[in-house]
């Protein structure tokens, strides 16, 4: 059986007066969806709320329509993986991962079938009697996963899982993560302040900021239409922009920022404040004056797979581009910090909000 | 540069070598000779006599009940003082060191008049039965050394236990939590693991404390009950040499175990998981009625037994049972210099443990250097001899110092000095250990700052490391000057009646039941006892269970 997990207006102020929420967010029946957000945006909170750590001051919780305010966190059907993965210290592998199952009183024979089961789908098998003290990163998280997920809990919640984990690790370990919850269909709730990671892992992503959810979606939808200009500075490539309405045409508006008038595609009222983003890919550098472009500096030239990553320094923001061409690269990373122009087609740049 | 280094060895060494000297030849000239030359009963017939199967196992049973009740009483403390969120938490915790250097003859006086006849808990219980005679007496046998001995090892249990407690990181209870423990399932297999080598080290610490407890058993037993101390005591004042020396062996082999067991489980508490500053703590408001119901009984409990007996030191000092009334005869004998007064003892307690203090100082610093030094056999050569002095028998000692120091160097008609070295060694692993926990807490980025601006050697260590270990050396000091200022067995047994400190005076006045005069210098003692916290708080903020 698996869960709809709805919170409604969730809320939870602390003595000190900071608070967290209203939070509204719907998880469908075996989906993924991650909270993303800087430190201290109330990931942990939120997450700590659906655990049942945290009692919400207002606001409900449901779970396929079950009210679960007063229901204790250890009879909620919840799998949970902390942030500094708590591993039993005093227990082996195997130990930890049968934790759950022997709390519930499972026979002999069956709590070893399922850890091996688990160890196998997560290739821990070969370490099932090492002291938590002799296992790596990557592992203990591995473990922490199949003792989350032991007794068959209906959903599933993980709090930066692989944030202590090197890159590498954090890759394969997120493709791991998603393989396992895909295959066994469990309603999952991701906490990660990494973008890359969220993307990679969700159904839906809820950006949070300053306690509160800004924008729910796929990761393209936030990636293409971000509602504000945090959500594209957090989500997007940071390529964001901001001016005034100079004009308005029939299809597009001038946008005046401080040392160059853009044409962006939409409708705004002349005068009114706006911002819009543009994807890296879509920003063309030229090296030599057109006419057709705003002034910058090269700041940085970063070889990515199959092209450059180039930033720029456009009246003190930065802006980001993607360059494909290996001669220009060449030639910008020969030149150094060097001025040049850089333009986008106006039906490309995002007006926000 | 050779001779420097040599001039260093020699310094960081030298503790060991007095310590060798002052402690360990003594000592073991006394056992060997003793054992060997035939003077009073011999070896065999000492370990074959019910006599000494007697000591030894009144000494661990009682010892096993005392441990037992430290730590059914310091349990609930423990958990308390970690869980809990209140103000004024680190004064309680700094407070729980009180106890701990009060000195043994001090606490007897307050158990008297908390527990014994006519004390508060009695007459309050007279007043409820009605009675005009007393009902309840606490504070004399078994249960008076008990519970004296809960008073002295309760708080050492609390402290350590909820250090421990506190290094156990939430989310490893949640994961317990939501992985379906119960709370009794919680308790059962995450906390008692995790608390386990707290819990042990304490209850050893406290079974060597109880073991070798001789003030205590002798002023509130009576006589009729003696531990292995108490029969070493016996032994040297009837002249037994081989009975003491025979006794003096049994005994160190017995706390050499305990403390070597203590030493060993010192290696696996330091399996931290969280860092402290994220304790699962509830607010005071927080807790349930029958919970805040318990709390408080047990708060109110422990007040009656580790403050009761403080507090009513104040009455001893200025009620006289004997003649039933209040009096400040007891301070005005206090300034008497005559024969009997207290103002020698005074003037002995202060100029002895003064000078012992600025020589377990001395002492302590190589020794802690040695602790910090590479290598194995340094460190574990300072650990020894830091803890050597707990484990050996003061009355031992003291005989050995009279032995090796006072007899040879024509001491005899005023042997100071020995009583000097004997609260010397019995300080040292205080002021030791709390220099070695400053030196610890020192940031190596710091020194090698101060090697990059081209400081000598000499000059590092007197500008830059010397005023960084300072709050440490200050806390070390006053420990030691607690412990030595409180010593009393071996002082008793080494002074000559111009000798006698205030500890002994107060053992004496006990016997000849004068008993506002001891409870007037017992005051004393508590007043320096009270400066010695407050100045350890003042310097140390929360971490002074840390040199226990
Ligand atoms: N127990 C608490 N008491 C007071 N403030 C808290 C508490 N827990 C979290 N906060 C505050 O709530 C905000 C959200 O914290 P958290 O949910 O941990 O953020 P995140 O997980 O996104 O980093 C932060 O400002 C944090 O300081
Ligand atoms: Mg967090």
């Amino acid at each position: 059986m698996t869960v709809r997990i709805e919170l409604r207006g969730l809320r939870k102020e602390f003595k000190d007066g900071t608070h967290v929420g209203p939070i509204d967010l719907t998880i469908e029946k075996g989906e993924l969806v991650t909270l993303l957000g800087p430190s201290g945006s109330g990931k942990t909170t939120t997450l700590r709320m659906v655990a049942g750590f945290i009692q919400p001051q207002s606001g409900s919780l449901t779970f396929n329509g079950r009210d679960m305010t007063n229901v204790a966190p250890r009879e909620r059907g919840i799998g949970m993986v902390f942030q500094s993965i708590a591993l039993f210290p005093n227990m082996n592998v195997f130990q930890n991962i049968s934790f759950g199952l022997d709390m519930e009183h499972w026979d002999r024979t069956q709590v070893t079938e399922r850890v091996e089961e688990l160890s196998r789908m997560l290739g821990i098998h070969g370490l099932l009697y090492r002291p938590i003290s002799e296992v790596s990163g990557g592992e203990a998280q591995r473990v922490a996963l199949a003792r989350a997920l032991a007794r068959k809990p209906q959903v599933l919640l993980l709090d930066e899982p692989l944030s202590s984990l090197d890159p590498q690790l954090r890759d394969r370990l997120q493709m791991e993560i998603r393989k396992v919850q895909r295959s066994l269909g469990i309603t999952t709730l991701y906490v990660t302040h990494n973008q890359a990671e969220a993307f990679a892992v969700s159904d839906k992503v809820a950006v949070m900021n300053d306690g509160v959810i800004i924008q729910t979606g796929t990761p393209e939808e936030l990636y293409e239409n971000p509602n504000s200009e945090f959500v594209a500075r957090f989500v997007g490539s940071g390529n964001v922009f901001s001016g005034v309405v100079e004009e308005v045409r029939s299809d597009s508006i001038l946008v005046r920022t401080d040392s160059y008038i853009f044409k962006v595609s939409g409708h705004r009222l002349a005068g009114s404040q706006v911002f819009f983003t543009v994807r890296p890919e879509d920003v063309r550098i030229e090296l030599a004056e057109s006419g057709m472009g705003a002034a910058a500096t090269v700041q940085s030239v970063t070889p990515q797979v199959g092209s450059s990553r180039v930033v720029l320094d456009f009246d003190g923001n930065q802006v980001v581009s993607v360059v494909t061409d290996a001669t220009m690269t060449s030639q910008l990373r020969k030149n150094g910090t060097s001025r040049v122009w850089f333009r986008f087609e106006p039906e490309l740049a995002v007006l926000i909000g | 540069m050779k001779s420097q280094n040599v001039l260093a060895h020699l310094i960081l060494y030298s503790p060991v070598v007095l310590l060798a000297c002052f402690l360990i030849y003594p000592v073991s000239a006394v056992i060997i000779r003793g054992i060997v030359s035939g003077l009073g009963t011999s070896i065999t017939n000492v370990l074959s006599s019910p006599v000494t199967l007697n000591a030894v196992s009144f000494s661990a049973y009682q010892a096993a009940i005392s441990t037992l009740a430290a730590v059914v009483l310091g349990l609930p403390g423990a958990y308390l003082l970690a869980r809990l969120r209140f103000g004024g938490k680190s004064v309680v915790r700094a407070a729980m060191v009180i106890p701990f250097v009060l000195p043994p003859i001090v606490v007897v006086v307050g158990f008297l008049q908390m527990f014994g006849p006519y004390g508060f808990v009695d007459s309050f219980v007279m007043a409820i039965t009605g009675s005009n005679t007393s009902v309840v007496n606490l504070a004399s046998g078994i249960t008076g050394i008990v519970l004296a001995h809960a008073f002295y090892n309760a708080p050492l249990v609390i402290l350590m236990v909820s250090a421990s407690l506190e290094r156990l990181s939430p989310d490893i209870e949640e994961s317990a939590e939501i992985l379906g423990a119960s709370s009794i399932q919680k308790l059962r297999r995450i906390i008692l693991p995790h608390i386990l080598p707290a819990l042990l080290a304490s209850a050893i610490l406290t079974y060597l404390f109880c073991f070798t407890s001789f003030p205590i058993v002798l002023a509130l037993g009576g006589g009729a009950y003696s531990t292995l101390e108490v029969r070493i005591w016996i032994a040297f004042r009837i002249f037994d040499y081989g009975a003491a020396s025979s006794l003096a062996l049994v005994q160190i082999l017995i706390t050499i175990a305990l403390a070597f067991s203590y030493y060993r489980l010192g290696g696996s508490r330091n399996y931290t998981i969280a860092p402290t500053s994220r304790i699962k703590q509830v607010g005071i408001d927080e807790i349930g009625g029958r919970h805040a119901l318990l709390a408080v009984l047990y708060v109110v409990l422990l007040l009656v037994l580790v403050a009761g007996p403080i507090v009513a030191i104040v009455r001893a000092a200025v009620y006289d049972p004997v003649t039933e009334v209040y009096t400040w005869a007891g301070f005005a004998s206090l300034l008497s210099a005559g024969l009997g007064g207290g103002l020698i003892p005074l003037v002995n307690s202060v100029f002895y443990a003064g000078t012992s203090t600025v020589l377990a100082v001395v002492l302590g610093l190589p020794l802690a250097y040695l602790h910090r030094r590479p290598g194995f056999t340094s460190s574990t050569l300072s650990s020894l001899t830091a803890f050597l002095p707990l484990g050996v028998s003061a009355i031992t000692l003291a005989y050995g110092l009279m032995l090796c120091v006072v007899v040879p160097l024509g001491l005899s008609v005023n042997p100071w000095p020995a009583i000097v070295l004997a609260q010397t060694m019995i300080g040292l692993p205080f002021s030791a250990r709390s220099i070695e926990i400053a030196l610890r807490n020192i940031d190596p980025a710091l020194l090698d700052q101060a090697d990059l601006l081209g400081a000598s050697r000499l000059q590092k260590l007197f500008f830059v490391e010397l005023p960084l270990l300072a709050p440490g050396i200050l806390v070390g000091a006053v420990f030691a000057f607690a412990m030595a200022i409180g010593e009393m067995s071996a002082t008793y047994f080494i002074a000559l009646p111009q000798n006698f400190t205030l500890t002994v005076a107060i053992y004496q006045d006990l016997g000849v039941r004068k008993f506002v005069e001891a409870g007037a210098a017992a005051l004393v003692l508590v007043a320096v006892c009270l400066i010695a916290f407050l100045v350890i708080d003042k310097v140390t903020g929360k971490q002074s269970g840390g040199v226990l």
